[in-house]
């Protein structure tokens, strides 16, 4: 039987204000529905995971053509996702992909260009060395989830495992509810937001990763602190928090910072010093 | 070349009591059968495990690699290694030009080339998956040359291509990982390699381990079902006497694993042309040689001092690349031909020595 994951992160948090009902609706279900809304047009494919293997989904996947001149992207919607494996990786075209289930663990994986919605959840590794196009996770992620990626958007509405964001090289991680233990670990770029709680040592003290969390962290790495936004970062999170389709005011954020790049912002009156270390 | 390390093991010539036969040249060619059955071809059990390429600027590191590599020696390297442009693919990952036009329509053919996957992946980019024939996922890190387990601000500038006037992390040394971060058990390790093999599928996935803690260690790399496996032992000077009996006990525990079949690369740090063949005869599928193509580096780094432009130096490389190189190659084709790998150690090895003898189960000769 395929392995359905389970992501061993913290419990989300019982009351927060982004998790009324209200709230819940308008930030996943309704931006997950009006996106599948438009898949069920006439100009949507479809395609089985139980009927074609993954290197025939791929190839069906990359031969649809583009029109370049159509800002509207090809949309094709992928039934059948029950915990496969190392599924839909390295996929590199402008589409747009709706999954119906869940994946195994390194979906996406160097995945390139598509707009992927999954109506499920994910296993450990989840877009591994992405470089652009957006993942967006209904459910639940593994461990590592967008390890060692570059670009694009990763966004998981559920809760994430440990290492999420371990040695990201760029692009943004989004996870709505909580996360594991050691978030950002070796990440060297990018931007990692936590709407809700995280685990140990979340941070990493030679890290240039920007790391924004909405609610407590367990315990930070050591040679790092968290300390407020600043108003510029503040509007950069919100546009993040847009573009990633979570709502919030960047102003509940606290960022997680290395203590000697606080330092040198504080000693260069607000400007970074590239070289801070 | 320093001395020989294994100069108490001697490599057996036949018999002369056996019934005449003509000596049979066993070929050094190998194939890897992946776990998924696509076989892979190695021409030669020689390999360059780790280049320092930030030794050397992009285009010169790029023509020394496919240099080497075309003396069919398996060169490890990503692309970023060998380029400063994405947009620009480095010698090594390009099809081999002038193949014969009666073979045109047949796929193109790729120089011998390994990926190195480490820990934290910083520098990896997808194609450095394409045409690789292996894939080398590093399981531990390993120190740079100043001792640290840790990359250098010049390395992730190269692999990162971050700007000058913005380094990574502020300029310092970033710290290497002990672990991959999205490979959660051992178990759950075989899934990774099922993904690499889907990756590169024209590549074996090993894994490389370190000799500490061997017997651990190698229990948690097979059970994530690698194609092969890659024995680092260049981290510690080790005696021969102590090599040989780690390469003869790793043998003699994958048999016991019923995993005879399984290739065994070894990293050894200096090694001399006969001990190659004599690691070959006590279970080694290939070795590596970086001691012999460092000198390489020191004298291209010499000549990029005099030169005004790389331009007569790129000229230079092949021919010095496979003057410094051809006879020791061609030595370990030769010392290699005579080794029956289907007879068991002892009848391949012999010494007169007791604790040779003991360490790696060769025949007592005296």
């Amino acid at each position: 039987m395929p392995h359905v994951p389970k992501p061993s992160g913290p419990r989300p948090p019982i009351s927060s204000v982004l998790d009324s009902e209200t709230e819940i609706k308008s930030d996943t279900e309704a931006v997950f529905d009006s996106e599948s809304r438009d898949l069920l047009s006439s100009e949507g494919l479809r395609f089985s995971m139980q009927r074609l293997t993954d290197a025939e989904l791929r190839t069906a996947i990359h031969s649809i053509p583009t029109n370049d001149r159509d800002e509207k992207l090809a949309r094709i919607e992928i039934d059948d996702a029950t915990g496969q494996h190392a599924a839909l990786m390295r996929l590199d075209h402008p589409i747009k992909l709706r999954i119906n289930g869940s994946l195994g663990d390194y979906a996406f994986a160097h995945h390139r260009q598509v707009v992927v919605k999954v109506f499920g959840n994910v296993g450990h590794g989840v877009g591994e060395g992405m470089a652009s196009g957006s993942v967006r996770i209904r459910g639940n992620a593994g461990h590592g989830a967008g390890t060692a990626m570059t670009g694009g958007t990763l966004a998981v509405y559920g809760s994430a495992g440990d290492r999420a964001g371990a040695a990201m090289r760029g692009g943004g991680l989004f996870v709505r509810g909580n996360a594991g233990n050691e978030v950002g670990l070796g990440a060297i770029g990018g931007t990692i937001v936590i709407g809700g709680d995280a685990g140990e040592n979340i941070g990493d003290p030679l890290s240039d990763v920007a790391v924004f969390i909405r609610g407590n962290a367990a315990s930070l790495a050591e040679g790092v602190t968290q300390t407020k936004l600043r108003k510029k970062q503040e509007v950069q999170l919100g546009l993040l928090l847009i573009s990633a389709g979570i709502r919030g005011d960047a102003s509940d954020f606290q960022r997680i910072i290395p203590i000697a790049k606080l330092d040198a912002e504080r000693s260069a009156r607000g400007e970074v010093v590239p070289n801070w270390r | 070349m320093g001395a020989d390390r294994f100069a108490g093991l001697h490599l057996l010539p036949p018999k002369c009591t056996e019934v005449w036969t003509s000596s049979h040249l066993a070929s050094p060619k190998r194939v890897i059968r992946r776990v998924d059955d696509t076989n892979v071809s190695i021409a030669l059990p020689l390999f360059w495990y780790d280049p320092p390429w930030i030794d050397l600027p992009p285009i010169i590191a790029a023509r020394l690699a496919a240099s080497v590599a075309n003396m069919d020696v398996t060169v490890s390297a990503l692309h970023r290694d060998l380029t400063d442009d994405d947009d620009q693919t480095g010698e090594l990952f390009q099809p081999i030009e002038g193949d014969d036009p009666l073979t045109a329509s047949a796929p193109p053919r790729y120089l011998p080339r390994m990926t190195p996957y480490r820990i934290e992946r910083y520098g990896f980019v997808s194609q450095d998956f394409d045409h690789a024939q292996v894939i080398d996922v590093r399981l531990s890190p390993s120190r740079d040359s100043s001792g640290r387990f840790a990359y250098s601000p010049g390395q992730m500038q190269r692999w990162e291509r971050s700007p000058a006037d913005s380094p990574i992390s502020g300029g310092g040394y970033v710290a290497a990982s002990t672990f991959p971060a999205d490979i959660i058990t051992v178990e759950q390790a075989k899934t990774k390699l099922e993904q690499l093999r889907r990756l590169a599928p024209t590549a074996a996935v090993f894994i490389s381990i370190t000799s500490y803690r061997l017997e651990e260690e190698l229990s948690a790399a097979i059970a994530a079902h690698p194609d092969g496996l890659i024995l680092r032992l260049d981290e510690t000077e080790f005696e021969g006497l102590q090599l040989a009996g780690i390469v003869s006990g790793t043998r003699e525990f994958l048999r016991r694993k019923k995993l005879s079949h399984l290739p065994l690369w070894v990293v050894p740090g200096e090694i001399t042309v006969d001990d190659v063949s004599k690691l070959i005869a006590l279970g080694a599928s290939a070795v590596a040689i970086d001691s012999w193509c460092a000198p390489l580096l020191d004298v291209i780094q010499e000549e990029l001092q005099h030169a005004h432009s790389y331009e007569p130096v790129l000229r230079e490389i092949p021919t010095m690349v496979s003057h410094h190189l051809w006879s020791d190659i061609d030595r370990v084709v030769g010392l290699c031909s005579s080794i029956d790998l289907d007879k068991p150690t002892q009848e391949r090895l012999g010494t007169y020595h007791a604790k040779w003898a003991k360490a790696c189960n060769a025949t007592m000769l005296a």
